[in-house]
């Protein structure tokens, strides 16, 4: 099937099988390799972009249910040279270590700000439990989160 | 400090482009090999300096989140004085003459720590010296400092970049001093990764996310009873697959490899090749291992540790004689089950076999071994063969074994055609190399003081060495397995370790401190009880009894000697810091546990209460010493990461092997601490030995799981024994 | 996975015609996907309902109308969910992920597949493969149900949010082949002794287009006791709240998760609280009251007790409100 989307505020197409997932689409066809294969289960989040600005697992999401919607990546999260705040403060709080799990883990995060939900670190530790990280780079994730909400 | 004084360790020579490139002959002054006694012909690691005053250091380690690329990037920067933030990290390909690119033990620093900095020295020396006879002034008058040499006297400073090229025809000088750790200007603080901007930005490539020119992609099923083959297949089904073009099966290889036999779907995209993989029909031979369980396991491994083991690992004493005598034997029997190494990118790996040679994007932990046994699957000669390392997504140990690679090539073989071998979840967990399981009983009585007198270890465990080996290396199987157990460092004076092993089919490998990921959990909570037995205070008694060892060092490390003051020091530090023995809210209890390991000394204390049986971890403190810390920022990560993965394993990790296969299929059967989950504080405290460093990688996991029962046992009173613990996080 | 007929819908109608035999509806995909991918689910055709909308949250004059196809995260966050249904907010609150959540819809939460190991294994499982038998008589009844659906089925609905909704006396607008009608969500679910468990009595061609929230209703509260501190099922849980006057309940509403193949709404103990001055033992008595009549597998006993505790959680007047 074709599938006509915004991809990182461009209009991208392309030809589908129905049954395959947006992270399909976006690592393979696309060549958009910031989101993560971890699970396909929805239970690790590594896979988690924006659509429509809603955080999104997009191994759970049929590609072709992406039509016209707007999908950003890590890779569209900066504007022009300016990183994104959390970009910035995941690398300020060296908040990763593989780095495998860290595309998904800002997505979420951004996610989790645009929602007020970083209020407390215990908020953002609930928020972001979606989201798993087997480095365990976990106190320097809240620790970045919650500096970039604390500058809002 | 320390000089070298080793004219054949660097070959200087001019870059293509301008600038120079360095050439560290490794095998001169490794800490293992001696000169001659290196495998490698020319093990060698690369430096360039750039005209635009770039450092480029190809770093001939592995990635996976330790933070090599940092740490060895900054050994080479401190002694060249270089710019910090010019200083690049490139990933090597394997080549023997990088020397031993093994990633694993905790190693990287320590087996580099002579050799990259001396070839900092050197590198600066030489562009001091060529500064000086532009200027027409005596080097010794010449400082250097953020990549430029200075000479003070005539104001005058030049770039490294801008030297580099006439620096090459310098000769290289011996003797080059190192810096005392108080000349220290990079090293010992904190340096954020030097890979987090191509990580955050998604630019970085992993194994996964390499692409190649025509490559397809597989997606591989593979028996799920260990020892299982196939029989017979069906391919149409999945041949008919939009997007599938071909099926190929895949024979096992045997021992010290572990590839499964299986069938292979290629496709020209992942998707397509999952779904034909499902379309397939497979007729398997289920092998000799189909009726093995945990259970099984569990039940002759008990059985096995209730009489003499079948090999005695070391004795001291007459334990037994003691114990039989003893009016009152305290007794322990403690139980751990497979574990999975769960790195969050799955398997994968890129072959692309043309003309009888191959080359494969692998992110491995071990490209010489990968390469050797590609190799030899393939029947080719090992120059025939280029691994290429990729940034890795985790590894933990998992990423050592060759089979994903070996898999790959034999794919790309069968197809003739690059291809990426794409492991899913299901694929990941049910096919790992897995921590194996252990039953260990401790026996041991107390003297007239309350000290230990008497102390029997018998451990059973699936060893390791069988998954790589068929006869036991010399000793047998049980020193490898009882690591943290025979080794342990407490003096008493009659004790013993004995050994069984347990026949099992099940793949095994190195998780993340290996050995004493079982062995401390036994040993730490056993003195604990003995503590209490004793009426004796837990870090007290341990501070009493830690000594130094009795048996045998390893050979392989005698520049590394135990040493019980390094121990004490942990112990005691991690016990001040964490105010042990001072009034604590109510209701909270602390536990203590300590351990050696890697050449590495940890002590933990959690904070933990009880309430409704739903426990909390309200602040974990941590000791270390590796001796020097070179990136205290990347070194406080590998603390907490090992203590969170480490409770992870303690609270929730369990392989349950039914029908000789694994029962689990995915996080959510398999499920690793998340966020929410994880201690609140972890505060990292370091004791700098003045020696050269070990690493920081796996020491802090051995002692979670016991100092974690030893706090959950003063909270309640209730001695847990069996990982993972019985209790639910609140 | 089999292939199907992707198709976007939009307008209801649409979506109602193109329902047939062998065709399913699909909303965020956090249910359908994976049991695509499992073999659960193999339709020849998809309707895609997204595009349809009907994610508003509006205040009538009769109480909330909530959109089928709401996401559960918008409801959680809606000021007036909030103010009126907190119950509703907390057990959003206290399901799935953050992303999952935020995909998730509030029809598609509701109409969910049971999580019971045996559904989604190998294992003989009714529901699954009908006449196969039910694994839970001998095996993990952890999360198995206190009153199963029948000899046939012990699973217990996985939803949250529907153990809110049903304390809070939720009415469900289906629109179907034969128009509209309204269940309530105790009718939207089979009734006790079906021989086998649909996950609800929906039929092709039914959708659940809103979800209305009568006014005047106990705001509530929501307990969920679970094993994992996060992104786990019930155990068991509790929805619901109560009235005193002078010390007496005048008023109480509650609701049980993790017990049933649906929310169970507690009618015999709310009758047993109504009238009678307030104590904790009030409570416990009610509750055991209401779960006399089950019959329970060995491997799920305990779950009288957590039930009586969540119940206590959130029919404590002193309790947070």
């Amino acid at each position: 099937m074709e599938v006509r989307l915004t991809v990182n505020g461009r209009e991208r197409g392309a030809e589908i099988d129905p049954r395959a997932a947006l992270l399909d689409l976006l690592r393979d066809q696309f060549g958009l390799t910031g989101a993560k294969r971890g699970c396909e289960r929805g239970e690790c989040g590594a896979c988690t972009v924006l659509v429509d600005g809603r955080p999104t697992l997009s191994c759970l999401m049929l590609a072709v249910a992406s039509g016209g919607r707007s999908v950003t990546t890590i890779e569209g999260l900066a504007e022009g040279d300016r990183l994104h705040p959390l970009q910035q403060a995941f690398i300020d709080h060296d908040a990763l270590q593989c780095g495998f799990c860290t595309p998904g883990q800002i997505l979420a995060a951004v996610a989790c700000l645009a929602a007020g939900r970083a209020n407390t670190d215990d908020e953002v530790r609930e928020w972001m439990s979606g989201n798993l990280c087997r480095c365990a780079a976990y106190p320097q994730i809240v620790a970045a989160v919650r500096a970039v909400a604390a500058a809002r | 400090m320390s000089a070298v004084n080793r004219r054949d360790f660097l070959k200087v020579t001019a870059a293509v482009g301008g600038g120079l490139l360095v050439t560290i002959n490794l095998a001169a002054c490794r800490d293992r090999g001696a000169a001659g006694g290196a495998k490698a012909a020319d093990p060698s690691v690369f430096v360039r300096i750039n005209p635009d005053n770039t450092i480029v250091v190809t770093i001939p380690k592995s990635e996976m989140g330790q933070g090599v690329r940092t740490s060895l990037a900054m050994l080479v920067a401190e002694e060249l004085d270089a710019d910090w933030n010019q200083v690049r990290a490139e990933l090597a390909y394997y080549d023997p003459k990088f020397g031993d690119m093994g990633t694993g033990g905790s190693s990287s620093v320590r087996q580099n720590w002579m050799p990259l900095r001396t070839a900092g020295a050197t590198l600066r020396a030489m562009l001091v010296a060529t500064a000086a006879r532009e200027w027409g002034v005596d080097p010794a008058e010449c400082t250097t400092d953020n990549s430029f040499v200075h000479h003070a006297k005539g104001d005058r400073k030049l770039h490294y970049g801008g030297l580099a090229a006439k620096a090459a025809s310098q000769p290289i000088p011996a003797g080059v001093k190192l810096k005392a750790k108080s000349e220290w200007k990079l090293m010992g603080k904190d340096r954020i990764g030097i890979d987090v901007g191509p990580i955050t930005h998604g630019t970085a490539q992993y194994g996964l996310d390499v692409k190649v020119p025509g490559m397809l992609y597989a997606s591989i099923e593979r028996t799920l009873v260990f020892g299982g083959t196939v029989t017979s297949f069906d391919k149409a089904a999945a041949l008919a697959v939009p997007g599938v073009k071909d099926v190929v099966e895949i024979k096992g290889v045997g021992i010290g490899v572990t590839v499964h036999p299986g069938v292979a779907v290629v496709a020209t995209n992942t998707w397509a090749a999952m779904q034909g993989r499902k379309a397939l029909t497979i007729q398997w031979d289920a092998g000799p291992h189909a009726a093995e369980s945990s259970e099984s396991y569990l039940a002759t491994m008990r059985a096995a540790v209730e009489k003499k083991g079948d090999e005695t690992v070391n004795t001291k004493g007459d334990p037994d004689g003691v114990l039989a005598k003893s009016a009152k034997v305290i007794s322990g029997v403690f139980e751990t089950p497979f574990l999975s190494h769960a790195t969050m990118e799955p398997m994968n790996c890129t072959a692309s076999f043309k003309d009888g040679q191959v080359e494969l994007w692998s992110p491995t932990q071990y490209p010489d071994m990968a390469t050797a046994e590609v190799a030899k699957a393939l029947g080719l000669k090992p120059e025939k063969v280029r691994v290429n390392l990729t940034m890795m997504g985790g590894g933990f140990g998992r990423r050592i074994n060759p089979d994903f690679s070996v898999e790959a090539a034999l794919v790309s073989k069968a197809i003739g055609q690059p291809v990426k071998v794409v492991w899913t979840r299901e694929d990941d967990l049910r096919h790992d190399f897995y921590r194996p399981c252990s039953v260990h009983r401790i026996d041991a009585s107390l003297g007239a003081d309350g000290m230990p007198e008497a102390w029997r270890h018998r451990v059973s465990t699936p060893s390791i060495d069988v998954s790589y080996q068929e006869k036991p290396p010399e000793g047998g199987w049980g020193p490898n397995e009882t690591d943290g157990s025979a080794n342990m460092s407490y003096r008493i004076p009659n004790r013993s370790c004995e050994y069984t092993l347990q026949a099992s089919g099940v793949p095994r490998g190195w998780w993340r401190a290996v050995s004493t990921t079982h062995g401390m959990f036994a040993v730490e909570s056993m003195i604990d009880d003995l503590a209490a037995a004793a009426g004796k205070d837990p870090v007290e008694y341990r501070l009493a009894m830690i000594d130094g060892v009795w048996w045998k060092q390893p050979p392989d490390f005698p520049e590394y000697p135990f040493r019980a003051d390094r121990l004490k020091g942990v112990l005691q530090l991690a016990a001040d810091k964490a105010g042990w023995g001072k009034p604590l809210p109510k209701g909270h209890a602390m536990g203590i546990s300590c351990g050696y390991d890697h050449l590495s000394y940890a002590a933990e204390v959690f904070e933990v209460s009880v309430v409704n049986d739903r426990l909390r971890i309200h602040r974990v403190v941590v000791a270390a010493d590796a001796g020097p810390v070179v990136n205290p920022n990347g070194a406080r990560a590998m603390l907490e990461g090992g203590i969170i993965m480490g409770l992870s394993a303690a609270l929730k990790e369990r392989v349950t092997i039914k029908g000789g296969g694994v029962a689990q299929k995915n996080f959510d059967s398999y499920s690793l601490l998340r966020i929410n989950a994880a201690p609140v504080v972890i505060e990292s405290h370091f004791v700098e030995t003045d020696t050269a460093p070990t690493g920081f990688g796996e020491p802090a996991v051995p002692p979670v799981a016991a100092g974690l029962a030893n706090a959950i046992f003063r909270a309640t009173g209730k001695r847990l024994r069996t990982l993972p613990l019985d209790i639910k996080l609140a | 996975m089999k292939i199907f007929d992707y198709r976007a819908a939009n307008s209801v109608a649409e979506a109602i015609a193109a329902a047939g035999p062998g065709s399913a509806f699909l909303a965020a995909g956090t249910e359908v996907v994976p049991a695509l991918r499992d073999g659960l689910l193999h339709p020849d055709r998809l309707i895609d309902l997204l595009p349809l909308g009907l994610d508003g949250i509006e205040r009538r004059d009769d109480g909330l109308r909530l959109g089928g196809l709401a996401r559960l995260s918008d409801i959680a966050s809606h000021p007036e969910v909030l103010a009126s249904a907190p119950a509703l907010a907390s057990a959003i609150e206290q399901s799935g992920t953050a992303a999952i959540r935020s995909m998730g819809t509030l029809a598609g939460n509701l109409l969910q597949q049971v999580r019971c190991p045996y559904y989604r294994g190998a294992a003989p499982c009714n529901r699954r493969a009908p006449g196969s038998g039910c694994s839970v008589a001998r095996g993990d009844q952890r999360h198995a149900a206190l009153m199963p659906l029948s000899f046939h089925c012990a699973a217990v609905h996985p939803s949250d949010p529907a153990v809110a909704l049903a304390s809070l006396d939720a009415t469900i607008v289906v629109e179907g082949r034969a128009g509209r009608r309204t269940l309530s969500l105790d009718q939207l679910y089979p009734a006790a002794g079906a021989v086998l468990g649909v996950p609800s009595v929906l039929e092709s061609g039914d959708l659940i287009i809103a979800l209305d929230l009568p006014a005047g209703r106990l705001p509530g509260r929501y307990a969920k006791i679970r094993d994992r501190s996060s992104f786990d099922f019930a155990l068991v849980s509790a929805a619901g709240g109560l009235r005193l006057e002078g010390g007496v309940v005048v008023e109480a509403a509650l609701a049980l998760g993790g017990i049933a193949w649906k929310p169970w709404r507690c009618r015999r103990a709310e009758a047993m609280l109504v009238g009678r001055p307030w104590s904790a033992d009030l409570v416990r008595q009610a509750v055991a009251a209401e779960l006399s009549g089950a019959t329970p597998l060995e491997g799920t006993r305990f779950k009288v007790e957590l039930a009586i505790r969540a119940a206590a959680t959130v029919l404590d007047p002193g309790g947070p409100s």
